[in-house]
Protein backbone atom coordinates (compact mmCIF):
# COMPACT_ATOMS: atom_id res chain seq x y z
CA UNK A 1 0.00 0.00 0.00
CA UNK A 2 2.84 2.41 0.78
CA UNK A 3 4.54 1.80 -2.54
CA UNK A 4 1.25 2.06 -4.43
CA UNK A 5 0.41 5.38 -2.84
CA UNK A 6 3.93 6.72 -3.41
CA UNK A 7 3.86 5.81 -7.10
CA UNK A 8 0.33 7.19 -7.47
CA UNK A 9 1.33 10.47 -5.83
CA UNK A 10 4.31 10.80 -8.17
CA UNK A 11 2.09 10.17 -11.21
CA UNK A 12 -0.48 12.69 -10.06
CA UNK A 13 2.23 15.28 -9.42
CA UNK A 14 3.58 14.77 -12.91
CA UNK A 15 0.08 15.06 -14.36
CA UNK A 16 -0.47 18.31 -12.47
CA UNK A 17 2.81 19.69 -13.82
CA UNK A 18 1.84 18.81 -17.39
CA UNK A 19 -1.54 20.47 -17.09
CA UNK A 20 0.22 23.50 -15.60
CA UNK A 21 2.25 23.73 -18.81
CA UNK A 22 -0.98 23.66 -20.80
CA UNK A 23 -2.38 26.32 -18.49
CA UNK A 24 0.55 28.54 -19.35
CA UNK A 25 0.73 27.78 -23.05
CA UNK A 26 -2.89 27.26 -24.07
CA UNK A 27 -3.55 29.68 -26.89
CA UNK A 28 -7.17 30.12 -25.90
CA UNK A 29 -9.15 30.61 -22.71
CA UNK A 30 -10.90 27.33 -23.39
CA UNK A 31 -7.64 25.43 -23.20
CA UNK A 32 -6.96 27.05 -19.86
CA UNK A 33 -10.44 26.10 -18.66
CA UNK A 34 -9.69 22.48 -19.56
CA UNK A 35 -6.34 22.65 -17.78
CA UNK A 36 -7.97 23.98 -14.60
CA UNK A 37 -10.57 21.21 -14.85
CA UNK A 38 -7.80 18.60 -15.01
CA UNK A 39 -5.92 20.16 -12.12
CA UNK A 40 -9.00 20.16 -9.92
CA UNK A 41 -9.62 16.49 -10.70
CA UNK A 42 -6.01 15.81 -9.74
CA UNK A 43 -6.57 17.68 -6.47
CA UNK A 44 -9.60 15.47 -5.79
CA UNK A 45 -7.46 12.42 -6.51
CA UNK A 46 -4.75 13.74 -4.18
CA UNK A 47 -7.22 14.21 -1.34
CA UNK A 48 -8.45 10.66 -1.98
CA UNK A 49 -4.87 9.39 -1.78
CA UNK A 50 -4.28 11.09 1.57
CA UNK A 51 -7.51 9.59 2.87
CA UNK A 52 -6.36 6.17 1.70
CA UNK A 53 -2.96 6.68 3.30
CA UNK A 54 -4.42 7.55 6.68
CA UNK A 55 -7.30 5.12 6.37
CA UNK A 56 -9.65 7.75 7.83
CA UNK A 57 -12.83 8.93 6.05
CA UNK A 58 -12.42 12.47 7.40
CA UNK A 59 -11.81 14.18 4.06
CA UNK A 60 -14.59 12.57 2.04
CA UNK A 61 -17.05 15.51 2.15
CA UNK A 62 -14.21 17.63 0.76
CA UNK A 63 -14.00 15.27 -2.22
CA UNK A 64 -17.73 15.60 -2.84
CA UNK A 65 -17.67 19.40 -2.64
CA UNK A 66 -14.65 19.67 -4.93
CA UNK A 67 -16.32 17.50 -7.54
CA UNK A 68 -19.35 19.80 -7.60
CA UNK A 69 -17.26 23.00 -7.59
CA UNK A 70 -15.27 21.63 -10.52
CA UNK A 71 -18.36 21.47 -12.67
CA UNK A 72 -19.88 24.78 -11.62
CA UNK A 73 -16.66 26.74 -12.05
CA UNK A 74 -15.91 25.37 -15.49
CA UNK A 75 -19.41 25.93 -16.79
CA UNK A 76 -19.60 29.44 -15.33
CA UNK A 77 -16.40 30.61 -17.00
CA UNK A 78 -17.39 29.00 -20.31
CA UNK A 79 -20.74 30.74 -20.28
CA UNK A 80 -19.24 34.13 -19.40
CA UNK A 81 -16.41 34.17 -21.95
CA UNK A 82 -16.46 37.22 -24.21
CA UNK A 83 -18.05 35.94 -27.32
CA UNK A 84 -16.50 36.14 -30.74
CA UNK A 85 -19.07 36.26 -33.53
CA UNK A 86 -19.56 33.24 -35.76
CA UNK A 87 -16.93 32.70 -38.41
CA UNK A 88 -19.75 32.24 -40.97
CA UNK A 89 -20.80 35.88 -40.59
CA UNK A 90 -19.66 37.80 -43.68
CA UNK A 91 -19.01 41.10 -41.92
CA UNK A 92 -16.50 39.39 -39.65
CA UNK A 93 -14.17 38.13 -42.36
CA UNK A 94 -11.25 40.14 -41.00
CA UNK A 95 -12.01 39.16 -37.43
CA UNK A 96 -11.97 35.50 -38.41
CA UNK A 97 -8.32 35.90 -39.37
CA UNK A 98 -7.70 37.67 -36.08
CA UNK A 99 -9.10 34.60 -34.36
CA UNK A 100 -6.06 32.61 -35.47
CA UNK A 101 -3.65 34.73 -33.44
CA UNK A 102 -1.91 33.00 -30.61
CA UNK A 103 -2.86 35.42 -27.84
CA UNK A 104 -6.00 35.62 -25.77
CA UNK A 105 -7.79 37.76 -28.32
CA UNK A 106 -11.44 36.96 -27.64
CA UNK A 107 -11.61 39.96 -25.30
CA UNK A 108 -10.11 42.30 -27.89
CA UNK A 109 -12.44 41.10 -30.65
CA UNK A 110 -15.46 41.66 -28.51
CA UNK A 111 -14.36 45.21 -27.73
CA UNK A 112 -13.92 45.81 -31.47
CA UNK A 113 -17.47 44.70 -32.06
CA UNK A 114 -18.76 46.91 -29.27
CA UNK A 115 -17.60 49.88 -31.35
CA UNK A 116 -19.05 48.54 -34.61
CA UNK A 117 -22.57 47.74 -33.58
CA UNK A 118 -22.96 50.53 -31.08
CA UNK A 119 -23.94 47.97 -28.48
CA UNK A 120 -21.82 47.11 -25.49
CA UNK A 121 -21.91 43.39 -25.73
CA UNK A 122 -21.35 42.28 -22.19
CA UNK A 123 -20.78 38.81 -20.86
CA UNK A 124 -24.49 38.10 -20.76
CA UNK A 125 -24.57 37.59 -24.49
CA UNK A 126 -27.56 35.48 -25.38
CA UNK A 127 -25.50 33.77 -28.08
CA UNK A 128 -24.06 31.57 -25.39
CA UNK A 129 -27.49 30.65 -24.10
CA UNK A 130 -27.86 27.03 -23.25
CA UNK A 131 -31.11 26.52 -25.16
CA UNK A 132 -31.68 26.80 -28.87
CA UNK A 133 -33.96 29.87 -28.73
CA UNK A 134 -30.93 31.91 -27.73
CA UNK A 135 -29.60 31.46 -31.25
CA UNK A 136 -32.16 33.22 -33.47
CA UNK A 137 -32.13 36.41 -31.44
CA UNK A 138 -28.40 37.00 -31.71
CA UNK A 139 -27.83 36.86 -35.50
CA UNK A 140 -30.83 39.10 -36.08
CA UNK A 141 -29.71 41.55 -33.42
CA UNK A 142 -26.20 41.57 -34.87
CA UNK A 143 -27.32 42.61 -38.33
CA UNK A 144 -29.95 45.17 -37.44
CA UNK A 145 -27.68 48.20 -36.98
CA UNK A 146 -25.50 47.41 -40.02
CA UNK B 1 -5.26 -14.45 2.96
CA UNK B 2 -7.81 -12.52 4.95
CA UNK B 3 -10.51 -10.31 3.52
CA UNK B 4 -8.79 -7.12 4.64
CA UNK B 5 -5.60 -8.08 2.83
CA UNK B 6 -7.46 -8.82 -0.40
CA UNK B 7 -9.44 -5.60 -0.21
CA UNK B 8 -6.32 -3.59 0.55
CA UNK B 9 -4.60 -5.05 -2.49
CA UNK B 10 -7.62 -4.32 -4.66
CA UNK B 11 -7.77 -0.77 -3.32
CA UNK B 12 -4.09 -0.21 -4.03
CA UNK B 13 -4.59 -1.52 -7.57
CA UNK B 14 -7.49 0.86 -8.09
CA UNK B 15 -5.45 3.81 -6.85
CA UNK B 16 -2.53 2.94 -9.11
CA UNK B 17 -4.67 2.48 -12.21
CA UNK B 18 -6.61 5.65 -11.52
CA UNK B 19 -3.44 7.70 -11.12
CA UNK B 20 -2.04 6.21 -14.34
CA UNK B 21 -5.18 7.18 -16.22
CA UNK B 22 -5.08 10.71 -14.81
CA UNK B 23 -1.49 10.95 -16.03
CA UNK B 24 -2.56 9.71 -19.47
CA UNK B 25 -5.26 12.37 -19.58
CA UNK B 26 -2.79 15.11 -18.69
CA UNK B 27 -0.31 13.90 -21.32
CA UNK B 28 -3.12 14.00 -23.88
CA UNK B 29 -4.08 17.50 -22.77
CA UNK B 30 -0.52 18.63 -23.40
CA UNK B 31 0.15 16.86 -26.66
CA UNK B 32 -3.07 17.08 -28.65
CA UNK B 33 -3.13 19.79 -31.30
CA UNK B 34 -6.64 21.17 -31.09
CA UNK B 35 -9.15 22.30 -28.48
CA UNK B 36 -11.65 19.63 -29.51
CA UNK B 37 -9.02 16.88 -29.28
CA UNK B 38 -8.01 18.08 -25.85
CA UNK B 39 -11.65 17.76 -24.83
CA UNK B 40 -11.38 14.03 -25.49
CA UNK B 41 -8.33 13.74 -23.26
CA UNK B 42 -9.84 15.78 -20.46
CA UNK B 43 -13.15 13.98 -20.19
CA UNK B 44 -12.66 10.29 -20.89
CA UNK B 45 -9.44 9.16 -19.15
CA UNK B 46 -9.87 11.71 -16.37
CA UNK B 47 -13.36 10.52 -15.48
CA UNK B 48 -12.42 6.85 -15.49
CA UNK B 49 -9.24 7.57 -13.54
CA UNK B 50 -11.13 9.49 -10.90
CA UNK B 51 -13.77 6.76 -10.64
CA UNK B 52 -11.07 4.11 -10.21
CA UNK B 53 -9.36 6.18 -7.51
CA UNK B 54 -12.66 6.60 -5.68
CA UNK B 55 -13.34 2.87 -5.91
CA UNK B 56 -9.86 2.17 -4.58
CA UNK B 57 -10.48 4.59 -1.73
CA UNK B 58 -13.81 2.96 -0.92
CA UNK B 59 -12.09 -0.43 -0.78
CA UNK B 60 -9.42 0.96 1.57
CA UNK B 61 -11.68 2.85 3.94
CA UNK B 62 -14.19 0.15 4.49
CA UNK B 63 -17.23 1.96 5.88
CA UNK B 64 -20.69 2.32 4.37
CA UNK B 65 -20.80 6.08 4.97
CA UNK B 66 -17.76 6.54 2.81
CA UNK B 67 -19.32 4.47 0.05
CA UNK B 68 -22.35 6.77 -0.18
CA UNK B 69 -20.23 9.92 -0.10
CA UNK B 70 -17.89 8.62 -2.79
CA UNK B 71 -20.86 7.50 -4.83
CA UNK B 72 -22.14 11.07 -4.85
CA UNK B 73 -18.71 12.44 -5.79
CA UNK B 74 -18.27 9.86 -8.55
CA UNK B 75 -21.76 10.46 -9.93
CA UNK B 76 -21.14 14.23 -9.90
CA UNK B 77 -17.98 13.84 -11.98
CA UNK B 78 -19.49 11.20 -14.25
CA UNK B 79 -22.65 13.09 -15.15
CA UNK B 80 -21.23 16.60 -15.33
CA UNK B 81 -18.18 15.89 -17.47
CA UNK B 82 -20.23 15.50 -20.69
CA UNK B 83 -22.18 18.70 -19.98
CA UNK B 84 -19.04 20.74 -19.42
CA UNK B 85 -17.39 19.21 -22.49
CA UNK B 86 -20.42 20.00 -24.62
CA UNK B 87 -20.38 23.64 -23.53
CA UNK B 88 -16.65 24.02 -24.14
CA UNK B 89 -16.94 22.36 -27.55
CA UNK B 90 -19.79 24.58 -28.63
CA UNK B 91 -18.00 27.71 -27.46
CA UNK B 92 -14.85 26.58 -29.27
CA UNK B 93 -16.85 26.10 -32.48
CA UNK B 94 -18.57 29.44 -32.24
CA UNK B 95 -15.38 31.30 -31.46
CA UNK B 96 -13.80 30.03 -34.63
CA UNK B 97 -11.36 27.78 -32.81
CA UNK B 98 -12.27 24.80 -34.97
CA UNK B 99 -10.83 24.31 -38.43
CA UNK B 100 -14.00 23.56 -40.37
CA UNK B 101 -12.06 21.85 -43.17
CA UNK B 102 -11.05 18.99 -40.89
CA UNK B 103 -14.63 18.12 -39.98
CA UNK B 104 -16.32 15.26 -41.83
CA UNK B 105 -19.85 16.06 -40.76
CA UNK B 106 -20.69 19.58 -39.66
CA UNK B 107 -24.23 19.85 -38.38
CA UNK B 108 -23.74 22.83 -36.14
CA UNK B 109 -23.09 25.30 -38.95
CA UNK B 110 -26.41 24.39 -40.59
CA UNK B 111 -28.18 24.79 -37.30
CA UNK B 112 -26.54 28.16 -36.74
CA UNK B 113 -27.49 29.38 -40.22
CA UNK B 114 -31.06 28.23 -39.73
CA UNK B 115 -31.01 30.14 -36.48
CA UNK B 116 -32.09 27.17 -34.36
Amino acid sequence: MTIAIAISTAMLGLAAGLSLVRLYRGPDSLDRILAVDVMLVIVIAGVALTSAWKGQPTNLPLIMVLALVNFVGGVAITRLLPHDTDATDATDATDATDATDATDETVATDLDHAGDTGDARGPADSRLGAAGPGGPAAPGAEERPS
Amino acid sequence: MTWSLVLDAAGATGLLLGAALCLAGAVGLLRFPDTLSRLHAVTKPQTLGLLLILVGLALTVRTWDSVTTLLIAGAAQFFTAPVAAHLVGRTAYRNGRVDRETLDVDELSEALERGD
